[in-house]
């Protein structure tokens, strides 16, 4: 057996992964592939765990084949998250820093934002236009970073669907 | 705090369809120095004039569903209908939740063309609701727990579920949590169980994202 397969080794080398058929799995696009995975497998009920956890695998699945790599990320932006760890609120720094780091990237095809911040802090970085196809924004914290929630902040945002503002007072 | 200014009347949200007023939301007032306070029932005064304008079918004209959370100040939902009441009468979908126990859900203020209510709240009175209120919905979410200790209530809700009440009309009665500690607890009134739609995955209804289905 061992010498069949020294045999083998030395007369076939290899197949070049360039040249083998694209199996059917990458042709697949990653956010397809991922709504197959949350509907056989218990995905988590709620929103926020259900996106953190649609997040985590597009980033794992962007790394298993090239052809991932592009709608992964397209994928990846229609949804930003600004937080800190263990739900925490991310702090006015933290915030212009994620917002440079938004810019860089280009970011503009975001319909779920969910902040965990003070919005006025984010806009007046990024500006509006990086927003401007959100449908649903989620705010854990006051708008503004004196305390104060105005409705005049949201009205830069078509809003298709709708927003909301959770646990505004927390931390406060 | 959600406070409010003057020229907010002309802030216009078109294609806006649902607001959630999450935890702990107050609505807030202003003072001229710059600060801000919770507001109170005797403050709503000088608030109505701004928020019955920006909250209206004019500003608002696609808004359809309102969720709200009691921030377990008694009148915490009467406020916020009290602000909102231009708008109500659009709003085809409303979500109300309370951790607190003394949430008073104001029958009188339910939207006129409310077609889905989902209701959470171990404090509300479901006897004196159904009672004072008189509703025509497409359907009703509750959870298990509002049903669990009160035999009345479910013998009412099974008789609306039937089209037997001669004050509401509610064509589904969803409730959420297991069906089987209920049963187990009243083993007579299995049939009428039968009448409501079960949803065990989870022990309360959808808040932010209730759009009735």
């Amino acid at each position: 057996m061992s010498s069949n397969l020294d045999s083998a080794s030395s007369t076939q080398p290899p197949p070049d992964p360039s040249n083998l058929p694209t199996a059917i799995a990458t042709r697949v696009p990653p956010e397809l592939l991922l709504d197959i995975f949350s509907i056989v497998g218990n995905s988590p009920s709620k929103r926020l765990a259900r996106h953190l956890e649609r997040n985590r695998n597009l980033k794992s699945l962007a790394l298993v084949h090239s052809a991932w790599k592009v709608s992964a990320q397209q994928v990846l932006q229609e949804e930003v998250l600004i937080t800190r760890a263990e739900k925490k609120m991310a702090s006015d720094e933290e915030v212009e820093r994620i917002a440079s780091l938004l810019i860089d990237s280009k970011v503009q095809r975001t319909k779920y934002l969910f902040v965990n911040g003070h919005l006025n802090q984010l806009v007046a970085k990024t500006g509006y236009a990086m927003w401007s196809q959100v449908r649903y924004l989620k705010l854990s914290k006051s708008s503004r970073n004196d305390g104060t929630t105005r409705m005049s902040d949201f009205t830069p945002f078509p809003g298709e669907s709708f927003f909301s503002f959770p646990r505004l007072l927390e931390q406060q | 705090m959600l406070c409010f200014d003057p020229p907010d009347v002309n802030l216009r949200f078109p294609y806006l369809r649902r607001i959630t007023f999450g935890y702990r939301i107050t609505v807030g007032v202003l003072s001229q120095s710059g600060g801000f306070k919770t507001v109170r029932q005797e403050d709503l005064a000088a608030l109505i004039p701004i928020t019955h304008k920006l909250f209206s079918p004019s500003n608002m004209p696609n808004l359809r569903h309102l969720a709200i959370q009691d921030y377990g100040d008694g009148d915490h939902f009467e406020t916020h209908m009290i602000i909102l009441s231009k708008i109500l009468p659009q709003i085809t979908s409303l979500a109300l939740r309370s951790d607190y126990g003394d949430a008073a859900i104001p029958e009188n203020r339910i939207p006129d063309n409310l077609r889905h209510l989902s209701l959470a709240s171990e404090g509300i009175e479901y006897m004196s609701l159904l009672d004072n209120g008189q509703f025509d919905l497409e359907s009703l979410h509750l959870s298990h727990w509002d049903i669990y200790g009160d035999r009345e209530i479910i013998s009412r809700l099974s008789k609306i579920a039937k089209g037997e009440d001669p004050k509401n009309r509610i064509k589904r009665i969803v409730i959420y949590g297991k069906r089987k500690g209920i049963e187990v607890i009243y083993k007579d009134l299995v049939d009428d169980l039968d009448v409501f739609e079960w949803r065990e995955a989870s022990e309360y209804p959808p808040f932010e994202d209730f759009d009735g289905r």
